[in-house]
């Protein structure tokens, strides 16, 4: 029942429910794969019925190979994989919950998005349910896991979702001992918008202002695998200047995020100076971006097609110019930061993830790169113009807070190299195509390597042009996965904000 | 090396905008929300065009009185509108000074916190835009504090709340919670399109129609995110220590 074809920049291998686990362990046990992303579909209006999909990295051409696994419509359902691969007890719980698929032995289907009083039995992201279709409240809280009784000498500390400085909302219960932290309990998902059914039904432009609105933080990347999944399911090639300058914001974006990074985790440490430099380092590069694109975010900068704000000679020039600038602000304050006793004793050996960890649930990106994962898609799998230019991708083996930093740093540096190197060598010609429209009934992948890590998209446009289903995995989603194992072990209560500045997760991201 | 920090910082001097007193060139080029040139030739085909381009909801043509209205407060700034008009009769402004005052819980707001006012932050949903641009405030750019203003730790500390996002079930009971335990009199202010009228995520089944649909909200500041300058005035505003721009609503 296996069927192998090719479907834009990647293999599909069609399966059904009961040969999936068979076909999925024969992918995912192949050298150099990893797992990037499960998710399911629901074709019942094309006449078929519930299909999942998973998208697995392959190191040989095409480079990205997708199980698609139709199941049978009157019982959907297929056998979990979770006790064997960890990283996807989050999506197939998310798969449960908002499709109604049984996922038959999975060890903890407890709800994952929805919120506690969501009426059972009602799955949103069915394509018989709107997205602004009202939903009666349930009375009672549903499924809100019982917190054990703390044992005598062990205290539990409730954190968020309201608290104390200007954070995202999210829930942790730290569960310590004296000062030892023994467990951390996170509770996400209070901000869970529901973004995937938001954009169902819309109109491609729309679709991408809601892809832009997944993480503001993140906006270019996570459109850029928006637009790229279109692209990919129009069949068409975006010109080489549209490519280069997705290359720039997309580095752009990393700078002012890992400049961010370095704010918050000099916050969680009280080196306030270094907190207040890095914010200049960071409004000066908003700034600038204000003044390339009219959007301090990055906001409306990716087009289906290409990009939709071309750079003059001068602006180009003047973006040359503030790297250099940077680059010398940075110098002297990145040799401070690594040294200062204060600041440095906190990072080392602090909220540790092992590569054996970050294996096993899946973590992308910065995180993964300090725990010694060489992976990066920009390298992995060239996109835009990162075939074309030379950057090093930095690793680190430590794991902990320093590592993480480190390579943030490192990864500064070498943005820092691409943006100058496109400066120099940006082609000219157009920077978009015109009226890119996939074909009805198409499906296309798309990716990027955002300053959080690997962002994937996976769309299908529907028969009248709109969009039919936008499935998006941004980084955070799989990192957070990771977070909770790194919190227990060494640490102190006092670590738990410099694990969480060093890790600098969005939540947004995670909660869709 | 605590003493190379302070060297450091001393060094870097002052980069505070002047922002009340004066405009720097913080907001150069920034879109900001569109203006209808109503003199244009149009038609009725062409103001159902505009309305059609706008995802949030915040153009919307009026059958009855046959005019293009658009609702600051819900506007995203994302600039379709002004592409999709065949007429060029729509053009993006860098206007972002927005901030509208809904009600005002007591007459002596002004001088009860005028010399300092502290907010507890709620985000009930955002995309995390609004957050960083917060977090802005906080640098040696805006410098929240020099205003008096200041982020709280806990609400039973505060004199209000900054609410963004546009209010998801999950975040309601918290955010009612949050409200109840703040002290009176108290300010609500919704930051950004979201947490204003829930934006474009406005009156999904997960999410609200903002902070107003939960709670009486005093002042909402328009943008996506609000820049760090639209902040300020809407901060202000909230003190009776700026004016709303004319025509606002």
């Amino acid at each position: 029942m296996i069927a192998r074809r090719a479907a834009g920049n990647r293999a599909i291998v069609e399966s059904d429910g009961s040969s999936f686990h068979r076909v999925f362990s024969e992918i995912a046990n192949t050298p150099e794969t990893r797992f990037g992303d499960l998710f399911a579909t629901d074709d019942r209006e094309d006449g078929g019925g519930f299909s999942v999909h998973a998208m697995f990295s392959i190191p040989t051409s095409p480079g990205w190979v997708e199980i698609d696994v139709a199941l049978s419509d009157e019982l959907p359902g297929f056998a979990s994989l979770a006790m064997t691969y960890p990283a996807l007890g989050w999506y197939e719980r998310e798969i449960a919950e908002q499709f109604g698929i049984g996922v038959e032995g999975h060890p903890r289907l407890r709800r994952l998005t929805l919120p506690a009083n969501w009426p059972r039995g009602y799955y949103p992201m069915r394509r018989d349910r709107a997205w602004n279709e009202r939903t009666p409240f349930q009375e009672e809280l549903d499924e809100i896991p019982a917190l054990v009784e703390a044992p005598s000498g062990v205290v539990d500390y409730p954190l968020g979702p309201v608290r104390s400085g200007v954070v995202e909302s999210a829930h942790y219960t730290l569960r310590t001992v004296g000062e030892e932290l023994l467990d951390c309990a996170l509770q996400l998902f209070y901000k869970h918008r529901g973004v995937e059914k938001r954009a169902e039904g819309l109109r491609l432009e729309h679709a991408l202002l809601v892809a832009e609105r997944v993480s503001g933080t993140s906006a270019f990347n996570n459109s850029l695998a928006f637009v790229r999944a279109l692209e990919d399911a129009a069949a068409v090639e975006v010109p080489a200047r549209g490519q280069w300058l997705r290359t720039l914001f997309g580095e752009l974006e990393r700078i002012y995020n890992h400049l961010s990074a370095f704010a918050d985790l000099a916050q969680a440490t009280g080196l306030a100076v270094a907190q207040a430099q890095f914010e200049m380092l960071k409004e000066k590069q908003l700034r600038l971006h204000g003044v390339l694109t009219g959007h301090r975010y990055l906001f409306g900068t990716n087009a289906i097609g290409g990009v939709a704000c071309d750079l003059s000679r001068e602006r180009i020039a003047m973006v040359r110019n503030g790297c250099k600038a940077l680059r010398e602000w940075l110098k002297p304050l990145e040799a401070m930061y690594l040294s200062t006793p204060s600041h440095v004793d906190r990072l080392l050996g602090t909220g540790i993830l092992t590569p054996e960890d970050a294996r096993l649930f899946g973590a992308v990106g910065p995180i993964a790169r300090a725990a010694g994962i060489d992976r990066d898609l920009r390298r992995d799998h060239p996109y835009a113009a990162y075939g074309e230019v030379d950057f090093a991708v930095p690793l680190e083996t430590g794991g902990d807070a320093m590592a993480r930093t480190r390579v943030r740093f490192a990864e500064v540096h070498e943005a820092i190299r691409v943006v100058e190197q496109v400066c120099d060598g940006i082609p000219g010609g157009s920077t978009c195509l015109a009226g890119v429209r996939p074909s009805p009934g198409t499906t296309g992948f798309g990716w990027a390597e955002s300053s959080h890590g690997e962002t994937l998209s996976w769309v299908a446009v529907a028969a009248n042009g709109t969009l039919c289903r936008y499935r998006v995995r941004p980084a955070s989603f799989a990192n957070w996965q990771a977070f909770a194992v790194a919190v227990p072990g060494h640490n102190i209560l006092t670590d738990f904000p410099v694990i969480e500045q060093s890790f600098n997760l969005s939540v947004a991201e995670a909660d869709r | 090396m605590k003493l190379g920090w302070l060297f450091r910082g001393l060094r870097t001097g002052v980069v505070t905008t002047r922002y009340p007193n004066s405009l720097d060139d913080e907001l150069a080029g920034i879109r900001g929300i569109p203006y209808i040139d109503v003199t244009a030739g149009h038609d009725t085909a062409c103001e159902k065009t505009c309305a059609q381009s706008c995802l949030s909801g915040a153009l919307r043509y009026d059958e009855s009185s046959r005019v293009l209205e658009l609702k600051e407060e819900a506007c995203i700034m994302c600039g379709l509108c002004a592409k999709a008009c065949p007429h060029d009769a729509v053009a993006m402004s860098s206007d972002v000074e927005l901030a509208v005052l809904k009600q005002r819980v007591r007459n002596d707001v002004n001088r009860l916190f005028r010399r300092s006012l502290h907010l507890r932050h709620v985000d009930a949903g955002s995309c995390n835009g609004c957050e960083s641009e917060i977090k802005m405030l906080m640098s040696p750019f805006y410098d929240l504090h020099r205003l008096g203003i200041f982020i709280s730790t806990s609400p039973r500390a505060a004199d209000g709340l900054l609410i963004t996002g546009p209010v998801t079930r999950a975040m309601e009971a918290p955010l009612r919670r949050t409200y109840e335990a703040t002290a009176d009199p108290k300010l609500v202010i919704a930051t950004g399109a979201c947490a204003s009228t829930g934006g474009i995520f406005a009156g999904g089944s997960l999410t609200h129609e903002g902070a107003g649909a939960v709670l009486p909200v005093d002042v909402t500041i328009p943008g996506c995110p609000p820049t760090p300058i639209a902040l300020l005035h809407g901060l202000l505003l909230a003190l009776g220590r700026a004016r709303q721009r004319a025509g606002a609503r």
